[in-house]
């Protein structure tokens, strides 16, 4: 499982979807879990070595920021997408749209 | 739990644990409420050897646990793979005989209750064939479908509504059933209730070469239920029948299927 790629790498999935959850809002650790769940209707559930270890990458290549809120505490950090995140984000965004659209095509192609 | 959760802890690097361990602590305690804890425990071994084996490498060092190792970290990454499967297969070795029970949510199990209580009760007290129909509409989506066990579609919904309506003829308390459901469970679009359906209990004679001797028959159907999450709540959308009618399960209390039971050749 590829937790963080090259900027030109497709995502994980549950990098992908860190991402996706932090583009709407910050989160703290048990906000991601729970939607993530959420966002891949109950498909995902990352455990939480699996969380920490992705927010540490995504942390070190600066895709996130730590977050301080009125309510941060040592045991509730939240987290934030960053402009190079929201970048990331939108070119694998991009990825997936031109291969939706390459798969929808052949598919209709075939059927028709 | 937790303390177990601190011990593992003490496998990921120094600098990890000071920056995150009050955070995890803090999530992992939260999760136990609905999660299994081994498979927690699992991902954190798994989480440890990726932090203490790829500590210094960079960022871009894109490693896969399933596909292999991108770049020059290859060796690095079998040391890893080599480490990861050992551990697991220790701990799996370690814990089989200590697996959790399979836990049943209450909550869901009320829900799925609460459904088959409300739709029995009508049942029993319609009068109407718009009483019926009302009964079908607020347990069944429209494209509702019953297969038999072979998976065969036996009834369609309106097939269903129709039979709902001749039931009317039939005295109040013949109409509804009774059910024992083993286990109910949903995730964000589902709910799957598994349960008996039509217990029953019944003494039969004739059975041994001494026709006197009474034996104590328990027969059931096998269904599992499948609703899905509508504006309105929950309305089901496949109903399985997996036995015949009137299955003997047990005799005597003792389980038929032992008498069946497969194992490897000696």
């Amino acid at each position: 499982m590829r937790h963080v790629a090259e900027e030109n790498d497709p995502l994980s999935e549950p990098v992908f979807l860190i991402l996706t959850s932090l583009a709407e809002e910050p989160r703290h650790g048990y906000a991601l879990i729970k939607d993530i769940e959420a966002l891949s209707a109950g498909r995902v559930r990352l455990s939480t070595g699996t969380l920490y270890g992705a927010l540490r990458r995504l942390l070190d290549a600066r895709w996130i920021e730590r977050y301080t809120t009125e309510d941060t505490s040592r045991d509730k950090q939240s987290y934030r997408l960053t402009k190079a995140g929201r970048t990331v984000l939108g070119a694998d965004l991009e990825r997936l749209r031109t291969l939706t659209r390459a798969a929808t095509s052949r598919l209709k192609a075939k059927e028709a | 739990m937790l303390k177990i959760f601190d011990l593992l802890m003490h496998l990921y690097p120094a600098p990890f644990r000071a920056e995150f361990e009050t955070e995890m602590r803090a999530v992992f305690a939260a999760q136990m409420s609905d999660r299994t804890p081994w498979i927690e425990f699992l991902a954190l071994i798994h989480g440890a050897a990726r932090e203490r084996l790829f500590t210094t490498t960079t960022l871009r060092t894109a490693v896969s646990l399933g596909g292999g190792v991108a770049c020059a970290f290859s060796t690095q990454a079998l040391l890893y793979r080599a480490l990861l499967h050992v551990l697991v297969i220790g701990l799996f070795a370690g814990v089989a005989g200590a697996q959790p029970l399979p836990k049943q949510d209450p909550a869901t199990l009320e829900t799925a209750k609460s459904i088959y209580q409300k739709a029995f009760t009508a049942l029993r007290d319609a009068k109407t064939m718009d009483d019926m129909r009302k009964i079908g509409d607020s347990l069944d989506a429209p494209e509702w479908i019953s297969v038999d066990r072979f998976g065969r579609t036996l009834l369609t919904r309106s097939q269903a509504d129709r039979e709902l309506e001749s039931m009317l003829a039939l005295p109040p308390e013949q109409r509804a059933s009774t059910m024992d459901i083993i286990w109910a469970e949903h995730d964000q679009t589902r709910m799957i209730v598994v349960a008996w359906m039509f217990p029953r209990e019944e003494v039969r004679t004739g059975m041994d070469a001494d026709p006197k001797i009474n034996h104590r028959l328990s027969r059931a159907t096998l269904i599992r239920d499948i609703f899905e999450s509508t504006a309105n709540g929950w309305r089901r959308i496949r109903h399985e029948k997996f036995l015949p009618n009137g299955t003997v399960l047990a005799i005597d209390g003792k389980s038929i299927a032992e008498r069946n039971r497969v194992t490897p050749a000696q």
